[in-house]
């Protein structure tokens, strides 16, 4: 439950007491559907709409531009998102999680390092799959439905923000993200009730939003180091067309990591002194982890920044501290090795796109983490080329995921998309090797096919394995699903035909078609299966999220209600103060009976009653304020010096107790003076 | 052969709908150059403009799903024209084709076919 008060400017109660704006306000209240763009991010999340044919960035609850991607769940049972999740982190680490884009869509045994790095516990569910530990909710989450409660919030935020129904959205995603990654992120907007109407790739989005006033040709490199991903795009962009030449990264690079290297080095410092491993206490691994990343933002501007953790963790001998200074050569020297790997991706996106690097015309950075001098450096001594620096990494990438958005709305017109498949797909083929049917690389949608055999005399079935990967052997790759086409009349092997078709939509979904051409029997699959969910279980977790999402709702809508309840007794009480010679007594009793009702139903609790309540204190309020107005009419405060203002004019229309309007006339010349 | 069957399949489905919106409303074409409204000699950039205003009216974003497949082809048509090796073959191909089939050279395109004995009717 909120602790503040949450006061939005031009919508606060006391307004209604008027009965001018009321009537107002109502005409321009239209409301339709917007779509939105969402960076879900590994540590930061934004949310951005089209607005007057511009993408704004929708501001949080809380008022910020960004909105921490850390869920919590609280000993009382509440789930906190945002930044009241992450502020509590210290105190409850096992139950806050963060970083969860790390695990999602993956198997245990490719985040064996990662889920090490984290306070909170990350377990293997039966089929392989990543399962979160929450001991205070007594369950375990898939990462799935961690980012599903982010989006659910930044939903609701940007519902709020823009006073329209929000449920359609485009998501971004790190363009080296695989099938399955891509699948669970949209299985996420699936839980937390919004319809994903697009994924698209992080570097694109950021090209979007860069080149959107951009009339000439212009070949861009995009250099995205975010939290916890990293990603190279090169794009050619012009005359609308945004086309991607060529995209490549690293899933495992981005601040996440840098974090850890400040983490280890207090660590192994503290070890040294103290001979004692603070990584084994979360709490403090948490307040290390915190520390870090503080003193690295703080590097990013300074030569040198000292952490002071007093209490860190107590021995027999009394409480530990940990007071140090680090020095920025003392931090590019711990990342050395970090920085290095963000060459080979750039390297290989530039030979992908058959480009050298005076063919580059801008470079873009992305992410928070290409705020670390020494990344810019590299960028600069890489490509020769000082960076752009116009657009705010942190924001870049949800402004394009609106910009798609709008062009799939139909908001925008004259801008069109054309991104790549980021890895090759193929099947499983004798011996275990990948044939490559589709590519890395290849402009969206296509289509190809191929014709194979079959391996052994007789064969009257072929299983056919899609995977996903540059690897030449299916072990090494992912793979996506099987399915298997059978009733092929027996004959020698390589004599049967069989025709595998891959298509992939605008949308990044993959079919396979598998024909028989002698019998002409055939069998496809659709492949979403490379969720990390089965479908059955996504289904459930929407059921349960929508159950969240109603008492929330409830919980927020008693908040609000007590608030406003609170607000108007307040007001309501000021003005009787202020004015109470001007209203008459009996309808000076009616209120003050009236407010002394509502107040008890806001110390009982009571929704029904408060608002019962509220509304008749504002019938009664307004009859008030006509009073005070009606009374005032005479003496108005700029009357009698004021030539022939108000003053004249307002006993007129004022007296006559049937014309309304006239008083709100009034009531306005008294605000300009 | 040079639009493949399927090629030809996948414009028809489109012709319709979004093609005719994009100005390819006339009959369906035969080669890539025709598609693309291009010369047998455009040079790349020709090329790339070509198909980049294409592909702003036929992408499946901006028409609908049903333009799926005249995209598909923009790409296979952009791919194979823009890749050196690929683009010598295909041209032969496309030679080769409109030799045969013919193409409007702005001569008569009727041939007497009477008796040989014969010159007219």
């Amino acid at each position: 439950m909120a602790d503040y008060r949450r006061v939005t400017p031009g919508r606060s109660q006391p307004r209604n007491l008027f009965s001018v704006g009321a009537s107002r306000m109502r005409a321009v209240n239209i409301r339709c559907e917007k779509v939105v763009g969402i960076d879900l991010g590994t540590t930061n999340s934004a949310v951005a709409a089209m607005e007057g044919g511009k993408p704004t960035i929708v501001t949080n609850a809380e008022g910020s531009r960004t909105t921490p991607s850390v869920v919590a769940f609280t000993k009382a049972g509440d789930r906190l998102v945002g930044q009241i999740a992450k502020r509590q982190g210290v105190v409850n680490p096992e139950n806050t999680f963060f970083s969860v884009k790390r695990f999602i869509g993956r198997r245990m045994d490719e985040v064996k390092e990662e889920s090490k790095q984290v306070p909170y516990q990350v377990v293997q569910d039966p089929n392989g799959n990543v399962k979160l530990d929450c001991p205070n909710a007594g369950r375990q989450f898939a990462a799935e439905e961690i980012s599903a409660q982010v989006l659910r919030k930044l939903i609701d935020d940007a519902s709020k923000f823009l006073n329209d129904k929000v449920d359609k959205a485009v998501i971004t995603v790190p363009a080296y993200f695989n099938d399955s990654q891509r699948q669970a992120t949209k299985d996420s907007g699936k839980i937390a009730g919004v319809e994903v109407l697009r994924i698209i790739n992080e570097p694109t989005a950021a090209a979007l939003a860069y080149g959107l006033d951009k009339k000439a040709n212009e070949t861009i490199l995009v250099f995205d180091l975010g939290g916890g991903t990293f990603d190279v795009s090169i794009l050619e962009v012009g005359d609308g067309v945004f086309e991607v030449l060529s995209t490549s990264g690293d899933t495992h690079l981005g601040g996440d990591d840098f974090d850890k290297r400040i983490v280890d080095l207090l660590a192994n410092e503290f070890q040294q002194a103290e001979s004692m491993d603070l990584r084994n206490d979360r709490q403090a691994l948490q307040r290390l982890t915190e520390a870090a990343e503080k003193a690295k933002i703080e590097l990013s501007t300074l030569p040198q920044t000292s952490v002071n953790l007093p209490f860190i963790t107590a021995t027999a001998d009394g409480p530990k501290h940990i007071d140090t200074n680090i020095t920025k050569a003392k931090f590019e020297d711990i990342c050395s090795d970090l920085l290095d790997r963000c060459r080979r991706p750039v390297e290989q996106a530039l030979k992908d796109a058959k480009l050298s690097l005076s063919e580059i015309d801008e470079v873009i950075l992305v992410g928070g983490s290409s705020r670390i001098p020494a990344v810019r450096d590299l960028v600069q001594s890489m490509t020769q080329k000082e960076p752009n620096v116009s657009v705010n990494p942190d924001e870049v990438v949800a402004l394009g995921a609106a910009v798609q958005a709008g062009v799939l709305a139909g908001e925008v017109s004259d801008i069109v998309l054309l991104d790549v498949t980021p890895l090759s797909l193929g099947l499983e083929t004798l011996g275990g090797v990948n044939t490559k049917l589709i590519t890395r690389n290849t402009t969206l949608p296509t289509s190809k096919s191929e014709t194979f055999s079959t391996a052994a005399d007789g064969q009257t079935s072929v299983e056919i394995n899609v995977v996903q990967g540059e690897r030449e052997f299916v072990r090494d790759c992912k793979s996506l699903g099987t399915f298997r086409l059978d009733g092929i009349p027996p004959a020698p092997r390589g004599v049967p035909q069989v025709e595998v078709k891959f298509d992939i939509d605008a949308n990044g979904i993959l079919s396979v078609t598998a024909t028989d051409k002698g019998t002409g029997r055939q069998q496809d699959i659709k492949i979403t299966g490379a969720s990390t969910l089965p479908s059955d279980e996504v289904d459930a977790m929407v059921k349960e999220a929508e159950k969240f999402a109603d008492e929330d709702k409830a919980k927020r809508d008693s908040v609000d209600t007590k608030n406003q309840a609170d607000s108007m007794v307040y007001q309501t009480e000021k003005q009787l103060k202020e004015f109470g010679e001007k209203i008459p007594d009996d309808l000076k009793g009616k209120v003050e009976a009236s407010i002394k009702v509502l107040r008890e139903s806001i110390d009982k609790d009571d929704v029904e009653g408060m608002k019962a309540n509220m509304k008749k204190l504002q019938e009664e309020a307004m009859q008030m304020g006509a009073a005070m107005y009606g009374g005032q009419g005479g003496p108005a405060p700029g009357g009698p010096e004021g030539p022939g203002g108000p003053g004249p004019q307002g006993p007129g229309g004022a007296d006559g107790k049937g014309d309304d309007d006239d008083t709100v006339v009034d009531a306005e010349f008294k605000d300009a003076n | 052969l040079v639009l493949v069957e399927e090629d030809q399949r996948h414009y028809r489905e489109v012709n319709d709908r979004s093609a005719s919106r994009a100005g390819l409303d006339s009959p369906c074409p035969a080669d890539f150059y025709e598609l693309l409204g291009i010369d047998l000699d455009a040079d790349n950039d020709a090329i790339r403009s070509a198909y980049r205003s294409l592909q702003r009216i036929a992408h499946p974003d901006v028409a609908g799903d049903a333009a799926t497949g005249l995209s598909i082809l923009l790409n296979h048509a952009y791919k194979t024209l823009t890749n050196e090796g690929a683009r010598a073959a295909y041209d032969a191909a496309v030679r080769a084709f409109r030799e045969r089939v013919g193409s409007f050279t702005g001569m008569p395109v009727s041939a007497w076919l009477g008796p040989p004995g014969e010159q007219r009717a």
